[in-house]
């Protein structure tokens, strides 16, 4: 397998205003394949957008180094930033310019001109579904069609690797679902390698080929997505809808540590977090064999006088990989 | 290279596609110099924002060998009540107080509006050091080169615009003599503050204005006289020059109502009120011109913070360019603004200023390299100022919070809203320097490097210092 980003022992130290250090990312050490999509799978303030900068050449790491096909992102910047299309995490465009005004900007940052730059800039409009839009300022545009043109200007110089930082944030369901369709779309027929990052489980899940999860800074499982998930081994999860019943914590300490398979169980109040139902409150429980455990587990529940209102039993997956790992839910 | 003009470029296409930009960066001072031109300089009415200019008059005329002296009518000219020789205290009645002025000409300045002189000799020299407003001179006190050097000293001390020193043989060579028809050269010496150029342009011309008229005067005298002689023969006319009331023939020069010398009054009436409006333009639209420059600086280079919000900057740092092309073409972007908004603006004066006149004047004087020059100092002087604010703020809102307030106090300090402070205090604004630049192509002196060289310096200390801190603010982007 090639090899198109070669990241070793990246280290970013920030300074607070206070003076205080804040690491960022630890030390990370990971190789990306040509032709993959690799998912940076983390938290919020895990580090992605960090680790991103970093390898773009946009922030001098503290410690470490990464090669870009083989050219040095600190020694050799401009060599390897040649290579790569980076979609930041914010839309970056110039909102009183239009699509093509923008396009046409960026393209010539990375030494696109005249007829080349045209027949790009047309291309990128194709793929992006806008050349009936090109001529509007791009401040008139939906939040979609803003982050297709971000998109589109990270590829217009047919870059061999894609950086995609959260792409998908803040948008409607049908505008994701074109987003995570062209990524596809650049794997599979423009032979891309991309690096993805999300704090979505299942846009890791869809997509990639690997996946690093990261947590505070550090990779802490790398892999297939079946490598990682046989790391749980036969771990189901279940998730029980308790409404907005109060639920106590002697309760989950309870069905932690008292009923046989049962490793881990926790609970999300109704309208916490990604939990964006106001009147669901979610116990989770993971267990090894999760339904032979599940009567047990209902009586329990029954018990401490709480009505159970649905059960959804779910297989290993990336969401149980992370809360096995920390303890803790990815969408916390 | 390329890249650089690509992203000055797309700088200057985003600014000057704001309407609402445009707005303030031209038709906000245009409106403002138009407006102060109308009401004060246009449509008659109103007072000149350039009036009661201080003035010394110091007189050494010792008179001619007909007791005639010119230098005491100079004199009361500019000092009404000062003891004329010739006059014998009273002037006549169309003397410069406005009192004959009539409604229609209301339009016209009277010397009276215009300067506040005072006659300086020994006495007032010695007060002046007594009360510590001027350093002693060097020479005996009660000399010429006392006086001279004291009022010298009032000037450069701002005290006075302009101090006009009137040489001792004045009279003796402007006198009409027989054996010598012809009357011989003199000089007289204007001290004039190159921090008020409007006024010292105003003193030295009015100050030419009055030589010239008394030598003209004597010209027509000397062929009256001339005539006189060829029918009267004799000795006679020396007396008859001395009989002579020079004191109200030339003060009624300056009186509009009057016809003694009819040839001079329309000189002189017609040098002022071609330079009305256009002054009033030059004076207000020079200042505003600088004010609103240091706005459109500021908001250029400010700009780099929002793009590193907006995360543009960011992706033109990722993109194979590197960070001295982006910051570069952002900076001549920046700058080729300030330079366009100048330009534009005193262009669109030009205009108004003649619209106003009735017919084309260049009221930014006659030099146009030396305006160009003029132009791209004050422009690097202002966008150095907004790159030093751009280094110090750490964000776009801690700016704004301070930057306006910032720009009107320099404004007022360097003389943009209609009040003069003392000069040390006025020059440590940038509005000072290009405002007096400015004013003094306008009124014809090309002398600008002094000015020009602050300019330079100014901006060039602003731009390493602030760019020293923004990248040093700015290394993790
Ligand atoms: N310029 C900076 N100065 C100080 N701290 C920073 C800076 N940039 C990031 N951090 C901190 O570094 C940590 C990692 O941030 P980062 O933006 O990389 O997270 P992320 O994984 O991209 O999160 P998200 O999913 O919210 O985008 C956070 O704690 C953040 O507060
Ligand atoms: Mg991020």
């Amino acid at each position: 397998m090639e090899t198109m980003v070669e990241i070793k022992d990246l280290t970013k130290t920030f300074k607070r205003p206070d003076g205080t250090p804040i690491q960022a990312v630890k030390g990370i050490s990971l190789d990306i394949y040509k032709g993959e999509i690799f998912s940076l799978l983390g938290p919020n303030g895990a580090g992605k957008t960090t680790t991103i900068s970093m390898i773009s050449g946009l922030i001098e790491p503290t410690a470490g180094d990464a090669k870009i096909g083989g050219y040095s992102i600190r020694e050799q910047p401009i060599k390897a930033k040649q290579l790569m299309g980076v979609i930041p995490q914010e839309v970056a465009l110039y909102p009183q310019l239009t699509a093509r005004q923008n396009l046409e900007f960026f393209g010539k940052m990375y030494g696109l001109w005249g007829k080349e730059l045209n027949r790009r800039v047309d291309e990128v409009l194709e793929l992006i579904g806008l050349t009936d839009r090109q001529k509007d300022r791009v401040q008139t545009y939906s939040g979609g069609m803003k982050r297709r043109v971000n998109i589109g200007v990270g590829l217009l110089h047919r870059p061999a690797l894609v950086y995609m930082d959260e792409p998908t944030v803040g948008i409607d369901p049908q505008s994701r679902r074109r987003i995570l369709d062209t990524v596809l779309q650049l794997r599979d027929e423009y032979g891309m390698t991309v690096l993805y990052t999300t704090h979505l489980m299942e846009e890791a899940q869809e997509l990639s080929d690997r996946v690093g999860i990261i947590d505070h800074g550090d990779i802490i499982a790398l892999g297939t997505q079946g490598e990682l998930i046989q790391q749980v081994g036969e771990q189901d999860r279940l998730i029980l809808n308790v409404g907005r019943q109060p639920v106590s914590a002697e309760l989950l300490k309870e069905l932690q540590d008292h009923i046989e398979g049962v490793t881990h169980a926790m609970y999300d109040p109704p309208g916490s977090g990604e939990n964006s139902h106001s009147d669901r409150g979610l116990i989770t429980v993971t267990a090894t064999r999760g339904r032979r455990a599940l009567p047990e587990i209902l009586h329990r529940i029954a018990e401490a006088g709480l009505e159970v209102q649905s059960v959804e039993v779910r297989e290993p997956d990336l969401e149980a990989v992370f809360l096995n790992l920390t303890g803790r839910a990815l969408r916390d | 290279m390329k890249k650089l003009w690509t992203i000055a470029w797309k700088e200057l296409y985003v600014r000057f596609t704001d309407r609402n930009l445009m707005l303030i960066m031209i038709a906000t001072p245009l409106a403002l110099s138009t407006i102060m031109g109308l009401a004060f300089g246009g449509l008659g009415g109103g007072s000149s924002p350039v009036t009661r200019i201080p003035v010394l008059v110091v007189n050494h005329d010792a008179g001619s060998e007909f007791g005639v002296n010119y230098g005491d009518i100079f004199l009361s000219i500019l000092v009404p009540g000062t003891d004329g020789a010739a006059a014998a205290g009273e002037l006549p009645a169309c003397s410069l107080d406005g009192g004959t002025k009539t409604g229609t000409e209301s339009d016209q300045f009277s010397l009276q509006e215009l300067t506040a002189a005072q006659a300086f000799g020994a006495e007032q020299a010695e007060a002046l050091v007594r009360e510590g407003s001027i350093p002693a001179p060097a020479a005996d006190p009660g000399s010429a080169a006392y006086v001279d050097s004291a009022a010298r000293s009032a000037v450069e001390r701002g005290l006075y615009a302009a101090a006009i020193i009137i040489p001792e043989d004045f009279s003796r060579q402007l006198s009409f003599s027989p054996a010598s028809p012809d009357t011989g050269r003199t000089q007289v010496t204007v001290y004039a503050d190159p921090g008020r150029p409007i006024s010292a342009g105003i003193i030295g011309s009015i100050a030419r204005g009055i030589t010239n008229q008394i030598a003209t005067g004597n010209i027509a005298i000397a062929a009256t006289l001339g005539e006189l002689q060829a029918s009267l023969g004799g000795p006679a006319m020396g007396q008859a020059a001395a009989n002579i009331d020079f004191a109200s023939a030339f003060a009624c020069a300056f009186d509009p109502g009057s016809s003694t010398i009819s040839i001079d009054r329309q000189m002189v009436r017609r040098a002022q009120q071609e330079n009305r409006a256009a002054l009033v333009l030059v004076v207000v639209g020079s200042a505003q011109a600088m004010f609103f420059a240091m706005f459109t600086a500021q908001f250029g280079v400010l700009n780099m913070h929002w793009e590193r919000r907006g995360w543009t900057l960011q992706r033109m740092l990722i993109s194979p360019t590197p960070r001295s092309i982006i910051m570069g073409g952002k900076l001549v972007g920046v700058f080729i603004s300030v330079v366009s908004q100048l330009v534009v603006l005193l262009l669109a004066l030009t205009l108004v200023g003649s619209l106003l006149q009735g017919r084309f004047i260049l009221i930014w004087g006659d030099q146009p390299l030396l305006i160009l020059i003029a132009i791209l100092a004050a422009s690097l002087a202002v966008s150095g100022f907004g790159m030093l604010l751009a280094g110090l703020v750490k964000s776009p809102e801690q700016a704004s919070v301070f930057t306006s307030a910032l720009n009107i106090g320099l404004a007022a300090l360097g003389g943009s809203f209609g009040f003069t402070l003392p000069k040390a205090i006025s020059q440590l604004s940038m509005v000072y320097w290009g405002r007096t630049t400015f004013e003094m192509l306008a009124v014809g002196n090309s002398d600008i490097w002094v000015n020009v060289l602050v300019l330079v310096l100014q901006g060039a200390v602003m731009y390493a210092i602030g760019l020293l801190l923004f990248n040093r603010r700015f290394e993790n982007v």
